[in-house]
């Protein structure tokens, strides 16, 4: 097992195990839930960087060639993409505890909390699609890391999807 | 070099797609022919009559007692995306047995 794929699992693991505390605002608090956010921005960053030239591939042959399922895979990470920016930004916008401490007060808008709890929502819809989508990467990765032997490879995603990685 | 170029092209999309998202909630903000029951100077539900909210407290979720509930809202979190994923992989499978079915025939 590569390296680097060990480094995608571990990242994706955390970055996922921090996704969920950051979904509960109420158990860990808005300071622990804003900074945590923050830094699953950097990490998702990090998850871009190192799948980036399945992005790029996919980006050359999308009006070309390529299976249903990279297609419909390309389209949910982008969705996923702007559903992540619209958290943020509205978040930010909604900011109790990063944005005062740099000493910037902005007006409560009650619309933009609303629009972050519905993209909130929506992004735990998405991110079941993300992780179904790329379950056979998963679980085969988890099996090489710890079985140590060769583990056949199946088609890695649903709709007989070969080339998910992102 | 090439790292940064990419993590700049990340950052630009970013940028533009939040850009676009908030000119779109801006633009249908001040659009809007009614005006929000807040914006009336009427306080939504649960939200104090008076003053400012104190730091770190948001009213709709710091609700007292709520930390009995500890991992509550992360396994809700879970439970919505695993079902979610289950869904998928069970089409996912059924439409592959049903295409594998007509091909063979």
């Amino acid at each position: 097992m590569s390296k680097q794929n060990k480094i995608k699992l571990f990242l994706d693991i955390s970055t996922f195990a921090a996704f969920l505390v950051a979904m509960d605002p109420r158990t860990s608090g808005i300071a622990v839930h804003e900074w945590l956010t923050i830094a699953l921005a950097g990490a998702v960053i990090v998850h871009l960087l190192l799948n980036w030239n399945w992005i790029v591939e996919i980006t050359s042959r999308l009006f070309t060639k390529g299976t249903n399922g990279s297609k419909l895979n390309y389209v949910l990470n982008w969705l996923l993409f702007i559903d992540g920016v619209l958290i943020m930004l509205s978040g930010i916008m909604i900011s109790e505890s990063v944005i005062p401490a740099l000493g910037i007060i902005l007006p409560v808008n009650f619309s933009l909390r609303s629009l972050h709890e519905l993209s909130t929502n929506l992004s735990l819809a998405l991110m079941g699609l993300h992780v179904a989508l790329h379950w056979n990467w998963i679980v085969n990765t988890v099996k090489r890391l710890f079985m140590r032997g060769e583990v056949k490879s199946r088609p890695t995603a649903a709709f007989g999807q070969k080339d998910a990685q992102a | 070099m090439k790292i940064i170029f990419r993590i700049v092209m990340i950052l630009a999309a970013a940028m533009m797609i939040g850009g676009a998202l908030y000119a779109m909630v801006d633009r249908g903000s001040s659009s809007s022919p009614q005006t929000p029951a807040f914006e009336n100077g009427d306080r939504p539900e649960g939200f104090p009559s008076s003053g400012e909210f104190a730091v770190g407290v948001r009213p709709e979720r710091d609700e007292p007692g709520s930390a009995l509930f500890f991992p509550a809202g992360v396994l809700k979190s879970l439970l919505i995306i695993s079902i979610v994923s289950v869904i998928y992989l069970t089409l996912g499978k059924w439409i592959g047995k049903f295409r594998r079915q007509a091909a063979s025939r």
